[in-house]
C-alpha cells in the first residue's frame, strides 16, 4: 500500500467548504475491512482472556484460513487422496530418506542443506502440503551430487574446468615470445592461463619390432628395408651382425620411429617375411661349396638371390655387397654361413601353424656335441677310505648288481650295499640267500605240512626244512633261495610253524580217539582221577602302602602310593595323615612297629631298601602345618 | 561215627545264605535273605542279637578275631556294612561296588575289609578312614568274572572267581598268583592245613585240595551236586565237608578222598539247598570237636552238628 500523505488533503464538507487537515509524520496504514475485523476480535479475545498485551496473542501456526485457500489456486495433490495412515507412511519414508552431506557436491551442498532444512522444518511443523515438491527437490540434489566424483569436486573447487590441463598456470605464447612478462611482472599472474591438457600415453607394447635375443629380424616388415633393396627379395637376406648394429641413416631412423607406432602388416607381408627367414649357423666349416649348406634348393635360392635379375635397380646395402663378394669369390664368410630355408622347409609349429612374426623355430640341440665322456679313474689312484679299510669295506656285499664299478661300490656303506644286493663275497652271498632261520625251520618241522596233494613236493619241503634246521655257519649251504620253489618253501615255513599261544587254548581235532573218553566212563573217571591240572601264572602286583601298613607287612618294591582312585591321595585329608603319623609314632615307641613311616610322594623313594634300617624320614611340612597350624593363616 | 544234629535254628525267614562261627566258636553269625543278621549262641542255640539295617538279603558275613567288628555284605545293596557286635549298630557303610557284593572278609584286627562283588572287582577297605571315599584302599580288577569267595590271611588276599581262577595277592612280594582249575567256575576257596593247602570247590561238582607250594592237586572230592548255586565247603585236618544242592551235607575223609571218590558221610536234615558248611574253629586243635560243624540251607534252617 503506497504511502500517501494525507497532508494537504481536503475533506469536503457537505456545505462545500474545504477544510484542510495537517498530519505530522507518516500516515497510518489503511486497514482493510478484514484487518479491522481481526483487530476487533483480538481485542475481544484479550478482554476475555484478560491479556494485557495485544502482542501476546498470535494466530496459530497450524491455522490455515480458509480465506487464503480460496485465493490460492486449487490443485490436486497426492495428499488430498491419502488418509492419515498413508500420510504417516509417507512421513516415515521421508524420515528414512535423508540427504547426506557427504554425497552432495560442494556447490549443491548448500542447496541440499537448504532443502533439507526446509523439508525438515516442514516435516516437523507438520506441513505435508508440498511434500511432492520436497521429495523431488531432494532427489534432484542427490542426482546432481552423484554425477560428480570426489576428484572432480576437488578439482572444481580448485578452479579446474573441463578442457584445462592440470598444473600451475602458464603464460601464454605471446607472453613468452615477448618481454611482456618482464615488463609487467605484477600483472603476469593475471595473464597466465591454465595449461593445455596432456595427451594420453599409449603403453601398448609394439609387437612389430623384432629386436632382442632369440628373435629373428623380419626384413619384410620393414618398409625401409624393402625400399633400400633388402627386403624386396623373395628370399631376403638377414643383414649381417655388423649391419644390425650399424648406425642407420636418418631415413631409416624415421622409418623405425614410424614402425614403432605402425599397425600390423598385412597377411602378404607376413608370408613374405616367413619365407625370407634364414638361420645363421656359426659352424666354421669350410670349403663346403654351398654357403647355404642345403643342396639344390639352396642353389636355386642362391641363384635367385645372387642373380637378382628381377630386382629393381636400387642401392645395395652392405649385406648385398657382402653376398656378391662371397658369390664371386665362392667362399664362405668367416663369421657365419647362411643357411637359407626353402619354402618347403618353412618350419611349422607342432599345431601346424606358422610361428608368430619375430619368432622362428629352433633346431634341436646337438646332444652329442655337448656330451663329454667321464674321465676314467687312474689305476694307481687309491681312495682314502679304501686305504683306511673302514666299515665301508668291512662287510662284503652280495647281490646281483655286478655292473657297478669297483670305485663306486666302495663309496657305499655296508648297509646300503646289502640293500642294493651288491655281490663281492661269495660266502656272504650264500649266507644271506639262505634266509630261513634254523629255529623257524625246526618249528615248522613240527607244524602243519602243506602240499598234501603233492607228496613229492611235500617231501621236498620237508627236506628243505631239515636242511635249514640243521645248517651251521661253517657247514656249506645246501640250499639257496635262488629258486622260486625254495622261496615258496620259506614262506610256508613262516606261515605253518606252530604257535605256542594257540596250542594252549585249542586242541587239534585230529588227535587220537583214544584220548576222548566215552560218556559212560565219565563218572568213573571223575571218581578215580578227577584231579585237575593247576596252571599257575605269576604277575606283578603293586599293593598300596597304606594297605601294607594296615596289614603290618613290609611293602614290597613294587608298592606304590597310588591307589585305585587316582584322586584318593589328593582327597585324603592332611589330618588323616597326621593321625597315621601319630599312631605310627605311638607304635614305634611301643616297639611294635618295624616299618618306617614314609610320607614321600615319590614311589622311587619308597623302593629303597628298608631292611637296611634306614633312618626315619622327616615328615613334610604339610603334616606340621596340620598339627601346629599354618603360620600364613 | 557220623556227626549229629545238636541244634536246629529256624530264626530266619527264607534262605540262609551265610553262617559262620566266631573266633572262639561260641557264637554263630547267620545272615539270610530276610535282610537280617542273627547272633546265636552255638552252645545253647539261643538267639542273642539281631542286626537290622540291610536293605536286601545278606550274602556274606565276616567277623573279626576279637569279635568286636562284624562285616556283612548285601546283594543289591552294593555296599559293605560294618557293625559293632556288642552295640548291634551299624558303624560304617562302605559303598563303591557297582554290582551286588557276594562275599566279604575282615582282618584279624578289623582294620581291613575285603569285599568281592559281581562287578569283577575285589575292593580293600580301610575301616580307620574318616569317611567312605577315603576308605577304599585298593581295587583289584584282574578277575574276568564275579568274585565268589574271599579269604584274607595276614599277608595274602585269596579270591576265587567264576572265571575259573583263584588269585592269590601276596602283599609281601607284590605278586599275584593266578591258578586255573580247568576253566570251571570256582565257587568256594578255603585255606586248610595251616595255610599250606588250598581247598577249591568248582561248579563241576568237584573239590580240589591243592598244595600251595607247588600247585599240585593233592586230593579231589566229588559226589555232591554243585552246578547252579554257590555251595561253600570247609575242611579241617581230617575231614572235608561241603554242601550240596540235594539238601545233604557231604563229608569226606581227607586222606581217602581220591581213592574211593565217595563221601564219608552224607548228612541230611535240611530240606533245601545247603548253601554253606563250616567246621568249628576248635575242630582243628580239639579232637573232641573234630566233627563239630555248622550248615545253613535255603529253607532257612541252620544246623549245628557235633
Amino acid at each position: 500500500m503506497s504511502k500517501r500523505s494525507y497532508s494537504n488533503s481536503s475533506f469536503e464538507v457537505g456545505d462545500g467548504d474545504r477544510v484542510d487537515f495537517i498530519h505530522v509524520g507518516t500516515e497510518f496504514p489503511r486497514l482493510t475491512k478484514r484487518q479491522e475485523r481481526q483487530q476487533v476480535q483480538r481485542l475481544k479475545y484479550n478482554q476475555q482472556h484478560k491479556l494485557k498485551d495485544d502482542d501476546t496473542w498470535q494466530p496459530s501456526i497450524s491455522f490455515v484460513s480458509s480465506q487464503n485457500k480460496r485465493a490460492e489456486k486449487m490443485s490436486q495433490k497426492p495428499e488430498d487422496f491419502m488418509d492419515a495412515q498413508d500420510i504417516a507412511e509417507n512421513q516415515r519414508d521421508t524420515e528414512l530418506m535423508s540427504i547426506n552431506g557427504n554425497f552432495s557436491s560442494i556447490s549443491t551442498r548448500i542447496e541440499a542443506q537448504k532443502l533439507v532444512e526446509e523439508s525438515g522444518n516442514k516435516r516437523y511443523k507438520g506441513i505435508v502440503g508440498t511434500m511432492a515438491e520436497w521429495m523431488s527437490a531432494e532427489f534432484r540434489a542427490i542426482q546432481v551430487a552423484t554425477t560428480e566424483s570426489t576428484g572432480d569436486r576437488i578439482m572444481h573447487a580448485m578452479g579446474w574446468k573441463l578442457g584445462h590441463g592440470i598444473g600451475p598456470l602458464v603464460p601464454t605464447r605471446s607472453q613468452l615470445s615477448s618481454n611482456f612478462e618482464k615488463a609487467h611482472e605484477s600483472d603476469s599472474k593475471k595473464a597466465k592461463v591454465p595449461p593445455r591438457p596432456v595427451s594420453l600415453v599409449n603403453f601398448a607394447p609394439n609387437q612389430n619390432h623384432s629386436h632382442g635375443i632369440g628373435y629373428g629380424i623380419n626384413i619384410g616388415s620393414l618398409e625401409g628395408a624393402e625400399n633400400s633393396g633388402i627386403g624386396s627379395h623373395s628370399s631376403g637376406f638377414l643383414p649381417t651382425l655388423g649391419a644390425l648394429f650399424k648406425s642407420k641413416s636418418k631415413k631409416a631412423e624415421n622409418l623405425d620411429s614410424v614402425d614403432l607406432v605402425k599397425k600390423e602388416k598385412t597377411k602378404k607381408q607376413r608370408e613374405k617375411s616367413a619365407r625370407s627367414k634364414y638361420l645363421l649357423s656359426f659352424d666354421a666349416s669350410d670349403d663346403e661349396g654351398d654357403i647355404y649348406g642345403d643342396g639344390a634348393s639352396g642353389n636355386a635360392r642362391q641363384n635367385s638371390v645372387l642373380s637378382s635379375s628381377k630386382q629393381p635397380a636400387t642401392s645395395k646395402s652392405s649385406l648385398e655387397r657382402l653376398v656378391e663378394e662371397d658369390s664371386s669369390k665362392n667362399s664362405v664368410r668367416n663369421a657365419f654361413k647362411m643357411v637359407p630355408l626353402s619354402t618347403s622347409d618353412a618350419r611349422l609349429c607342432y599345431d601346424g601353424k606358422r610361428p608368430l612374426s619375430g619368432f622362428e623355430l629352433a633346431y634341436p640341440a646337438d646332444t652329442e656335441a655337448c656330451h663329454y665322456d667321464s674321465l676314467d679313474v687312474p689305476a694307481d689312484f687309491s681312495w682314502i677310505r679304501h686305504v683306511r679299510k673302514s666299515r665301508w669295506d668291512a662287510v662284503p656285499a652280495s647281490g646281483s648288481q655286478s655292473q657297478l664299478q669297483l670305485s663306486e661300490a666302495k663309496l657305499i656303506t655296508a648297509k646300503d650295499r646289502a640293500k642294493l644286493g651288491i655281490i663281492e663275497d661269495p660266502s656272504f652271498k650264500q649266507r644271506t640267500q639262505s634266509a630261513l632261520d634254523p629255529d623257524i625251520a625246526k618249528a615248522a618241522l613240527e607244524g602243519f605240512m602243506p602240499f598234501s596233494d603233492d607228496p613229492t613236493k611235500q617231501q621236498r619241503y620237508k627236506n628243505f626244512l631239515q636242511a635249514a634246521a640243521f645248517v651251521t655257519n661253517n657247514s656249506p649251504v645246501n640250499h639257496v633261495l635262488d629258486t622260486r620253489e625254495t622261496q615258496e618253501f620259506a614262506q610256508m615255513a613262516h606261515v605253518f610253524r606252530p604257535n605256542a599261544t594257540m596250542l594252549s587254548r585249542f586242541t587239534s581235532s585230529t588227535q587220537k580217539a583214544a584220548e576222548a573218553l566215552p560218556e559212560e566212563n565219565v563218572v568213573a573217571a571223575t571218581n578215580t582221577s578227577n584231579k585237575k591240572t593247576v596252571q599257575r601264572t605269576v604277575l606283578e602286583w603293586a599293593p598300596s602302602l597304606l594297605l601294607c601298613k594296615r596289614m603290618e607287612v613290609k611293602p614290597p618294591l613294587s608298592a606304590t602310593k597310588q591307589t585305585h582312585d587316582s584322586n584318593f591321595e589328593r582327597q585324603r585329608a592332611p589330618r588323616q595323615r597326621a593321625a597315621d603319623f601319630i599312631q605310627w609314632n605311638a607304635n614305634s615307641n611301643s616297639g611294635n612297629s618295624e616299618i618306617p613311616f614314609v610320607l614321600a610322594d615319590d614311589p622311587a623313594e619308597v623302593k629303597m631298601d628298608i631292611s637296611k634300617q634306614t633312618p626315619v624320614k622327616k615328615p613334610d611340612m604339610s603334616l606340621f602345618k596340620t598339627i601346629f597350624g599354618d603360620s600364613d593363616n | 561215627m557220623a556227626p549229629q544234629i545238636r541244634h536246629r535254628l529256624d530264626y530266619h525267614r527264607g534262605s540262609v545264605n551265610s553262617a559262620i562261627f566266631d573266633a572262639s566258636g561260641s557264637y554263630i553269625f547267620t545272615g539270610g535273605q530276610d535282610k537280617t543278621i542273627r547272633l546265636v549262641n552255638s552252645t545253647t542255640g539261643d538267639l542273642i542279637q539281631t542286626y537290622l539295617g540291610h536293605g536286601w538279603g545278606v550274602q556274606g558275613i565276616a567277623v573279626s578275631k576279637d569279635s568286636n567288628s562284624l562285616a556283612s555284605c548285601g546283594g543289591t545293596d552294593r555296599a559293605v556294612y560294618l557293625w559293632d557286635v556288642s552295640q548291634a549298630q551299624l558303624t560304617r557303610k562302605l559303598t563303591g561296588h557297582s554290582q551286588h557284593v557276594d562275599c566279604v572278609a575282615i582282618s584279624d584286627n578289623g582294620s581291613i575289609i575285603v569285599s568281592g562283588s559281581f562287578d569283577k572287582t575285589v575292593r580293600v577297605w580301610d575301616t580307620r578312614s574318616s569317611n567312605s571315599p577315603q576308605a577304599l584302599l585298593q581295587s583289584l580288577d584282574e578277575s574276568k568274572d564275579g568274585i565268589s569267595s574271599l579269604v584274607l590271611t595276614q599277608t595274602e588276599i585269596i579270591a576265587s572267581s567264576i572265571d575259573g581262577h583263584v588269585r592269590t595277592y601276596d602283599i609281601r612280594t607284590g605278586r599275584v598268583l593266578i591258578e586255573s582249575f580247568g576253566g570251571q567256575p570256582v565257587v568256594c576257596v578255603r585255606i586248610v592245613a595251616g595255610g599250606k593247602c588250598l581247598l577249591v570247590s568248582s561248579m563241576d561238582g568237584s573239590i580240589q585240595l591243592v598244595d600251595r607250594a607247588d600247585g599240585k592237586a593233592l586230593a579231589a572230592f566229588s559226589g555232591h551236586i554243585c552246578q547252579s548255586y554257590r555251595i561253600q565247603c570247609d575242611a579241617n585236618d581230617s575231614l572235608v565237608a561241603s554242601g550240596s544242592e540235594d539238601g545233604l551235607v557231604y563229608v569226606w575223609d581227607v586222606l581217602r578222598g581220591d581213592e574211593s571218590g565217595s563221601a564219608k558221610y552224607r548228612l541230611g536234615g535240611h530240606s533245601g539247598i545247603v548253601n554253606t558248611v563250616e567246621f568249628h574253629p576248635s575242630a582243628k586243635s580239639d579232637n573232641s570237636k573234630g566233627q563239630a560243624m555248622l550248615s545253613a540251607a535255603s529253607d532257612g534252617s541252620v544246623i549245628i552238628w557235633e
